[in-house]
This record gives structure tokens, sequence and C-alpha cells, in this order.
């Protein structure tokens, strides 16, 4: 039994990160507890009623290739399907679910329920013990320790959790859960340091409260499409509506003339917020010119009388919120079920972590979702994913995996955390790739099948699934090569921006599964030519990337090298060349030293 | 390789005869050698010329009496402390205090080690690197007029303009992408054409206003050219003021092409004798004529001289003189009765009549092509910076391309990015992220 415990995984906390590393390791047939705070609580949307979207639904997909449920449990809670950016090159194309805040995490509970090699334990993780820099135990908030070999925190915005409303604050974690409060303490006695972000959620209204008539209707696609690969088909749901409206001038003044009630600008909330989702007195006082800004209206649950705010996102007090928004026609008479609020939290900087999620100081212990600056449901998951599958692999002693940043989303985002320093809360964007035509929402299920199956993952169902694509697809392609239109061969014929696949191969009847590889051959051809120019771009930098810096490279004994430069390598330690040059403030002078200093003492050729 | 880690001395002005000498320390240990070879205590202030005497630091004689400036880092050319020790003229003197210097640390620069300092300690790109790299190696004053230019940066300035302007356009592409239409505001594609196609059109204009490094071997070339005995060696001799060339009265007596340099108005100009275009069996003298040809092509001046009648070798030959300015000349006015009209000069090379309106002739020519040159060229780039420049100019157009056939701006940025991975291999490259942090800056987004 004291074996068995040894061999153990602890989790603390069942947010979106937790949920799916507890799943990657009961699929890898290990044992690990998830700890967290409100067992009623796991898998919960904090913030808004939304999977996916843009940049973020590829990391959903790529979750979904690595076994994970995001995706699965979007599809079954979803409101309204909409596939954004249509308009666009494919590449950016992103599906968003509005989901069913109730139901969502219902199917997740129920899921992890099931596991039998997950325990779930409701309970607080107060601080680890180590012993030689690694994680012997766990102590419990109340009073019980638990040996476990690894740790993995995922604690959300819950650490010293600070929320904001006007000028009264009080500690929690999300609005009605306590924060965690000696997890932190725990972090900095075992000299990890910590940094203090913001993020904010718009008011909840009152749906009859609302005049819907001057509402604009935002419905979802004529045609759903959903997130997995392993939600049958067809899919079909029942899409509801979202409405938009506009901010006017009277509610700007209204916000312009009460700026300081909002902590942010008063100075009182020390954190940094995202400026990709300012809060609407953000937008108001930095964009003047605007006179107006869009707000959805976005149901919580099927039949919810409380409607999500979408882009009002706020610190300011309850009733300037309030006021402003009755300027506005369609809220002449608005009531909030619960007014916006800003929430403080400290994060663990995480370029204190290797790209598998382990601490760089304490081994066995790793870090996944917002406690390492992110923010986003979709960014949780995709972390919690890669901290299991390591989790795991930690304590059967096996090697450790990494992602690499132009095969995946996943991998951009460990990546771009591990190598730079935070300055607001991290979320994914496509820019943020340096390959966007090949990390693809359509070609996920080719470019990490090798991962899920080295990493094991996958349920047996799920890879009979993914098996049943990859064959479509070698079909598919073997009709193309067989095919000709007059004397081209099709595969060069469909290179034409106007050339459609199925207008020469047709899906085998009835296949769901063969349409949508259709559309993936399709677009993979169609790219081809772009993304061998984009892999050739980047072979310099594929080339560094494989050069690896020893352990015992000394930065300060290189010549020429900054002072600056030595203490942000020194503080990062990169594992390779390639990694070093991505570091914020790294010139590629830095970079050439470093690869002569390389070849001079390690003989290692960059 | 380089290494940085130590002190490097050189004499910074060319060696010879001269009034003042200027050498040049740049290290870590420029103050500690300061106290060494001036024996004081003192430390020398920052940016302060100071005058003392210069010890040899074996027998502590003294060498000189000098002015020593010390830049404290990273305030100096190297980014690095600097000390500049300006000697009495003479190379015993320099010699000696460049081998006290050595003595206390400091080892000679290797070519170029100074400049490589001042990049890698980012006092200089690249663009103004190569600049100084041939100015260095300029060997007449129209380069360096122009490698001056890239040094104090207006090449840069020029292509980082062009290079911020394609930043900001994929800014606003990435912009696009990344938030939803309904958050901000969309631009056409065309006006991503026209945009693109302006940037094409600056960096095109940019190469064409520049003197690149093949066109500037350096001086302006005059090649004497016409038919056998028509006088050309004879010209030549005239005008280097040396008998280098042969003169006979066979014809064919230039085989290979003869070259000098020669002052004329304000410029070197390389004055070249060729030989005597006529119909041949003789392989070598078809060889030699083969060379003549070479030779016009690379002139910016051809004189072509004739017994009587230059013109007639001038139409017969007409295809080959496009774009050149040519002087005709007809020579042994002595013998032969002509005189100067149309334009056709006639001079006796024998008597020297009329030399010296040719001359005139060919000097305000000179000063004219050099000063045509200063105006229509504003800087000087060398082989690597043209083809990356090239390079960006096809890489902008297949972006543009791209975005006309597909209509899709992914694929559009992805040659865009190419094109940025060039101008970063140009001059000083940008830290990541730039983009995204300019799309927070410039934009409203969000939910
Ligand atoms: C007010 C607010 C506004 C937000 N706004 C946005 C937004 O606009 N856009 C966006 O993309 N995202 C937003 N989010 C963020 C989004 O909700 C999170 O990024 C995402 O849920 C993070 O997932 P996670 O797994 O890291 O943590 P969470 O989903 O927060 O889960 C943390 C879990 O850990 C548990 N826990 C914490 N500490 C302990 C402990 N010591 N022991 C045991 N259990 C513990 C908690 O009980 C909780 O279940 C917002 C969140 C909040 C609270
Ligand atoms: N009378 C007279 N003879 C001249 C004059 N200039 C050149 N000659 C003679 O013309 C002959 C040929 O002169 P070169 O200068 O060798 O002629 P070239 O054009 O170089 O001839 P090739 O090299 O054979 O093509 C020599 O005998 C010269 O002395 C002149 O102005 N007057
Ligand atoms: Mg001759």
């Amino acid at each position: 039994m004291l074996e068995n415990n040894k061999k153990k995984i602890v989790i603390a906390g069942g947010g979106h990160a937790g949920v799916e590393a507890a799943l990657a390791i009961a699929r890898t047939k290990q044992k690990c507890v998830l700890v967290t705070m409100d067992s009623g609580a796991i898998g919960r949307l904090s913030c808004n009623p939304a999977i996916g979207g843009l940049g973020k639904s590829h990391l959903v997909k790529e979750v979904d290739a690595l076994g994970g449920i995001m995706g699965a449990a979007a599809d079954q809670s979803s409101l309204q399907m909409k596939t954004l950016n249509k308009t666009k090159g494919r590449a950016v194309w992103a599906l968003r679910a509005q989901v069913d805040k109730k139901k969502y995490p219902a199917f997740v509970s129920k899921i992890i329920k099931k596991e039998k090699y997950i325990s779930i334990l409701e309970g607080e993780v107060l601080s680890f013990n180590t012993k030689n820099e690694k994680i012997v135990s766990v102590n419990l908030k109340e009073g019980s320790t638990l040996s476990c070999s690894s740790l993995i925190i995922t604690s959300g915005t819950f650490l010293n959790g600070l929320i904001h409303i006007g000028e009264r604050s009080f500690s929690a974690g999300r609005m009605g859960e306590a924060p965690s409060r000696g997890l932190s303490e725990s972090l900095l006695n075992h000299d990890i340091k910590l940094g203090r972000l913001k993020t904010g959620t718009p008011p909840r209204l009152v749906r009859d409260s609302i005049n819907w008539s001057v509402a604009v209707e935002a419905p979802g696609d004529e045609i759903p499409s959903c997130f997995s690969l392993y939600t049958s088909r067809p899919y079909k749901i029942k899409q509801e509506s979202c409405f938009l409206v506009n901010t006017n001038q009277n509610t700007h003044n209204i916000i312009n003339n009460n700026i300081e009630s909002s902590p942010m600008f008063s100075g009182k909330i020390s954190g940094v917020g995202p400026r990709y989702c300012p809060s609407i007195e953000d937008k108001v006082f930095r964009f003047s010119e605007r006179s107006s800004h869009p707000l959805f209206l976005e149901p919580e649950w099927k039949n919810s009388h409380q409607i999500y705010l979408n882009g009002f996102s706020t610190s300011l007090s309850e009733k300037v919120q309030l006021k402003a928004l009755r300027q506005i026609e369609a809220f002449k008479s608005v009531e909030f079920v619960r007014p916006g609020y800003a929430i403080e939290y400290d994060y663990c900087p995480p370029y204190q972590l290797s790209p598998s999620l382990m601490s760089k100081k304490i081994s066995g212990l790793f870090c996944a979702g917002q406690i390492n600056g992110t923010s986003g449901y979709e960014e949780a998951a995709a972390q919690g994913v890669v901290a299991g599958i390591n989790a795991s692999l930690y304590i059967q002693k096996k090697d450790l995996v990494s992602f690499d940043r132009q095969n995946s989303y996943i991998g951009v985002l460990i990546d771009d955390l591990t190598t730079s320093p935070i300055e607001e809360p991290y979320r994914m964007f496509t820019s943020r790739a340096e390959n966007r035509l090949y990390l693809r929402a359509d070609n996920v299920y080719e470019r990490l099948y090798n991962s899920a199956l080295g990493a094991d993952v996958l349920l047996s169902s799920q890879l009979r699934i993914q098996k049943k694509f990859h064959k479509a697809l070698s079909d598919i392609y073997n009709k193309i090569k067989k095919t000709r239109v007059g004397n081209t061969p099709l595969e060069k014929f469909l290179k034409r921006p106007e050339v459609k696949i199925l207008d020469h191969i047709g899906p085998n009847k009835g296949s769901l599964i063969d349409a949508e590889a259709l559309f993936s051959a399709e677009t993979s051809i169609k790219y081809s030519g772009y993304i061998k120019n984009e892999k050739e771009r980047l072979l310099k930098t594929r080339r560094l990337e494989l050069v690896r810096i020893p352990k015992e490279f000394d930065y300060k004994k290189i010549p020429g090298l900054s002072n600056e430069s030595k203490e942000l390598l020194i503080t990062v330690l990169p594992e390779t060349v390639g990694q070093a040059s991505r570091i914020a403030g790294i010139r590629p002078t830095d970079i050439a030293l470093i690869g002569i200093y390389l070849n001079n003492k390690f003989h290692v050729k960059p | 390789m380089y290494v940085f880690n130590d002190d490097i001395v050189a004499l910074a002005t060319l060696p010879g005869k001269s009034a003042l000498n200027v050498i040049r320390v740049s290290g870590k240990n420029v103050i500690k050698i300061y106290r060494a070879i001036t024996l004081s205590s003192k430390k020398p202030r920052a940016n302060f010329a100071h005058v003392s005497c210069i010890y040899n630091q074996s027998d502590k004689k003294q060498i000189d009496y000098s002015l020593l400036t010390y830049f404290k880092a990273p305030k100096s050319y190297t980014g690095e402390d600097v000390l500049e020790i300006s000697t009495h003229g003479g190379n015993i003197i320099v010699k000696q205090v460049i081998e006290s210097l050595i003595s206390k640390g400091a080892r000679q620069a290797l070519p170029g080690e100074f400049t490589y300092r001042a990049y890698i300690n980012g006092k200089i790109d690249l663009l103004q690197a190569e600049g100084i790299a041939a100015i260095v190696e300029a060997n007449n004053n129209i380069d360096s007029y122009y490698h001056l230019n890239t040094i104090n940066g207006t090449l840069t300035k020029e292509v980082q303009k062009n290079k911020d302007s394609l930043m900001s356009l994929m800014t606003v592409a990435e912009h696009e992408l990344d938030f939803l239409d309904s958050e901000i505001e969309k631009k056409e594609l065309q006006e991503y054409n026209k945009s693109l196609n302006k940037l094409y059109l600056h960096t095109k204009k940019i190469i064409k206003k520049s003197l690149s490094s093949e066109q500037q071997s350096g001086n302006l070339q005059v090649a004497i050219i016409g038919r056998p005995n028509a006088g050309k060696s004879s010209l030549f001799n005239l005008l280097t003021g040396h008998q280098k060339s042969i003169i006979t009265n066979i014809k064919g007596t230039t085989r290979d092409p003869v070259e000098s340099n020669i002052d004329i108005g304000n410029h070197e100009v390389k004055i070249i004798d060729t030989a005597g275009l006529r119909t041949t069996k003789d392989v070598v003298e078809i060889k030699g004529i083969e060379k003549t040809f070479a030779h016009i092509e690379e002139a910016q001046i051809i004189i072509i001289i004739d017994e009587k009648n230059a013109s007639q070798t001038y139409l017969a030959n007409k295809n080959k003189f496009k774009q050149k300015s040519v002087i005709l000349v007809n020579n042994k006015n002595d013998i032969n009765n002509h005189k100067q009209k149309n334009g056709v000069f006639s001079i006796s090379c024998k008597k020297k009549n009329g030399f010296n309106s040719l001359l005139t002739h060919l000097s305000t020519l000179c000063n004219q092509k050099v000063d045509r040159v200063y105006k229509e060229s504003s800087f000087s780039i060398n082989v690597r910076q043209k083809s990356l420049l090239q390079k960006i100019c096809r890489g902008i157009n297949k972006a543009n391309k791209g975005l006309e056939t597909t209509g899709d701006l992914t694929i559009c940025l992805s040659s865009l990015y190419g094109v940025l991975d060039l101008y970063n291999e140009l001059i000083r490259p940008d830290a990541k992220n730039k983009i995204i942090n300019e799309i927070f800056k410039g934009f409203c987004v969000g939910k």
C-alpha cells in the first residue's frame, strides 16, 4: 500500500487543467488523487459560457487529438455552434461553442467519477513537502498528509484571490468560492517566484429585464459542426441565438465620469490585466474616438434566466455599471443577477518550468493552467494534458516529453510560456505560430497522432475512430493519385484556388468522417506549396532547436555576452539553442556567441 | 574568430608620416592600462581629454607627451571602455606606445575587430558595420561619400522605414485574423494590394538609388579605341605623360590593353589603350579586339580616334555605345587636312595641336559623370545587401500575387513573414512578439 502511494500523483484543483491532467494520467493507467475545494465545481466554467473561438478552437482540437475531454464536453453541452473567420483563410477558421454552463461540468464530472484510476477528494492542498528537491507529500487543510511523488498544481485564479467591485474588495477564488491561501507560501518557501495578475468578468443580467425587441439576433451556423472526432455524426443540436447591442456615447460619458471608482484606474489593483480582453472602462478610456462598442448577450444555460454580457468586463462599482448600461435602449430597465468584477491572483512565472511543465527546481512538481499566467479554459486544458502525460511518465521513471512549436499550438503555448516573461495573462492567437498554414484544425489528428500513441493516452474507442479517419484520408490520397483532370494530375489541378475536390472525388456514401477527411486533404493540397516554403524558412530555427545546451553550461564564462543577456539566460536556463533564441531580450548576436562557445568548449556545432 | 574578454589596441590613423597619430584601446581594463602607462594613480574622467606623459613600461622612460581621451562604456565607439591616445607623429612613437600597451595586457586588434565589438554591443547595425568596413577599403572619395551615408544610418533609416510599413501592414492583417469582424474595422483586400505594391516600388527605388559595389569598382573608365595606327597609343601616352604604350608605325602594335590611372578634373580616372579595330586573321589580334569590346562595355567614356574620319568608326559600331559618352577625335592634323567641326576634335599627337581643348572637354565630362552619380544615388550597398533587397522585392511581389489569386490573408502573411526575415537579415532584427505588441498598441480589441 505504501509502495503504491509513493507512486501516486496528487492534482490540486479540479478546473479545466486539473481535469485534463487527471484523465491523461488515468488513460496511462496510473493513479491520481484529484483534490479540489468543491467537488461539485469540477470542470466549472468560471467566466464566459463558451468554448473555442479564434486561436482557442485549435487548442480544443489538439486536446481532442490527445484524448482529452474538452471538445467532447463542449459538443455535448452546446447551445450554439458557429464557425468564425469563415471569410478568411482555412488555417484561421475557428469553431466556437456557446455552452450550457450546467451541462458542461456535469458531463465532465460524470466521466471523471467513472475513471477507476482517479479518486476525488474534496479539500484544499495547503502545502507540499520535498526531500532532496523531490516532491514526497502534500498537506491538506483539514490536517492530513497525503504521500505522493508528484504534484500538479492547477489552482486557477484561487491563489490569494482578491475580488474587486468598485471600491469594495474581498478575498475569494471566484465569486462565491473561497480563495486558496497556503500554497503560495509553500511555493515561495521552496524558492519559487510568484507574480500577480488580474482578470475581469462582466455582469450577469436578468433575462426578463432586457428589451429583446431592440437587440439584433446573432444566430449560429445553419449546419452546426462539432469539435471532437469522437462525437457521433451527424451532429445535431438545436441552435439557439445570441443577441447583439451597442454601447453609446451616454454610456461612455458615465463610465468616464466615474472612472476613478474602478480599482484598476485608481491603482488599487497591482496585478496586470490582459490587453486583448480589456475592461469596458479600458476601452472607453483608451479609444475615446469610438462612439460605440459591441456587446453580446449570451445565454448561460438552456432557458437560463441569467444572461452573460460579453464585452462589458468591468470592475466599476455596481451602481455605475447599472447606470451606464441603462443608457442603452435594450437595457433601459436592466437588472443584475450579479455585477461584473475583477479578480487578482498569484501566478507562478512559467520560465521556472521546463517544456514538460515540470519545475526546474523541484522534481515531480508540475504547474498547469491559469497558475502559469495564462487565461482561458482552452489554454488551461492544453497544459493539463501535457502536465498529466509527464507526471505519469515521471512516476514511471520514464523520459518526459515536450511538444514542438512547429507541430502544434500546444507546443507554441508552452514554448512561449517557458521562454518569455509574462506581461499579461497569456492567451492563444494564431499569429503566435510561425507556421500557421500547417497548424490547422483539419489536420490535427495527423499532426498529433504520434504524440498520442507515444504517450498512450487514447482510449481504445478513441484510437479506433482516429484510425478510421486516417484510413479515410489515405484512401482519398490514393484516389487523388490515380485521378487526372484532362492531362493534369488531380493533385496539381487542386492547387488552383477555384477547384473543389468534391467535384472530382465524392465521399463514400453516408460516411461523414469521409467528408471531413476530404476537406482536410483538399486543404493540405491547396496549401502544400506555401507550407513547404514555411518549412524551409523555419529550417534554420529547426536546426537551432536540435542543439541542446548542456546542464553544466556556464553563461558567465561566455566572452562578450552582455550582463543583461547573461542574467536572462541564467534565469530561464533554456534547454536548446532554439529556446534561447526566443527569450525576449536575447539578440541574434548573443545566440552567435553561445554557438561559438558551445562549439569551442563542448564541440557541439550549431 | 574574435574573442571578447580582452583589451585590444590598434593604430586608428594611417601609418606613415603625419603630424599626429591616434591609437585606440578598447576593453575592460582600459582604466588599469591608462594608469600604468601614465604612471598616475587617478582614474581618467569620462569623455575628457587628459594631457599626460606616456612611459615605457620596462625602463619608465618618457615616450611621448600625448593627449588621452577616455570614453566610458557604453558610450563609446565599441560600447566598451575606450581610450584614444593622440601621440605626436612618427612611427617610432607609435611603436613604443603600442608596445607599452601590449605589455600591460592589451593585444593587437584584428582587422575590423573594433567595429565587430561595436556591432556585438549593439552600437551599430549590420548595415553600418558593413559601411565602416567599406570605407576603410574605399579607394576614392566618391566611394567614401556613399559609405559615410551608410554609416550615419541613412540607408538603415530608409530600409527601416520600409520595414516599418511592412510591419504595420502585417499587424493590421494579423489583427484581422485574430479578432472578430464585429470587433474591428476591416481593410479591403485591394487596400492590401495597394500597400504592398507601394512597398515594392519603394524597395525598388532604394536599389536604384544605391551605388552597388560592382558599379563602384572605383574609378571612371575612359577607353581609347579606333582603327590600327590611328594614334591610340600616342594619345594614351600623351594623356598619361609616360611612354607606357608602345608606338610603332606597324598596324596592330597594341594587342593587350594598357591601363593607367591619372588625375583628370577633380577625380582619378582610368585610361585604357586598346587594340585597333579591324578584321584580321591574326589569332592574337582577334583576342585583343575582343578585349577592346569588353572595355567599351565597362568604360563610361569612349574616345574614338582616327586619322581622318572618327565618325565612320563610330557609325560602324554604333550599337556598342549606348549610354556611353563618346568623344570623336581626328588625329594627325599635322599631315592630314581636317579641322575641328561638328564636335569632332582635330588634333595632332605629334605636335600636340588641339590637345588642350580635348583635355578640357574630357575633364568637364569626367566631372559631370561623377556629379551625376552623386545626384542619382544616395548610398552604397554591397553585393549581400543588394541581393537581399532584390529578394525582398520578389517576396513582396509573391505575397501580393498570392493575395490576388487566393484572397487568403494567411497565405499572403506567410510570404510576408519570409520578407520580414530578409529585413532582419539586413538590419538589426526586432524582438519577437513585436507584431503582437503592436496589435495591442494600436487597436481597440477584445470582446
Ligand atoms: C472572474 C474571472 C474572469 C475570467 N475571465 C476570463 C476571460 O475573460 N477570458 C478567458 O479566457 N478566461 C477568463 N477566465 C479564466 C478562465 O476561467 C480560466 O483561465 C480557466 O478556468 C483556468 O482553468 P484552471 O484549470 O487553470 O483553473 P480553474 O478553472 O480556475 O480551476 C481551479 C480549481 O482549483 C481548485 N483549487 C484552487 N486551489 C486549490 C487548492 N489549494 N487545493 C485544492 N483545490 C484548489 C479550485 O477549487 C478550482 O476548482 C476568468 C476567470 C475568472 C475567475
Ligand atoms: N604625323 C603624325 N603621326 C602620328 C601622330 N600620332 C601618331 N602618329 C604615328 O602613327 C603611328 C601609329 O601610332 P600608334 O599610336 O602606335 O597607333 P595605334 O592606334 O596605337 O596603333 P595600333 O596599336 O597598331 O592599333 C606611329 O608611327 C605614330 O608615330 C600624329 O599626330 N601625327
Ligand atoms: Mg597602339
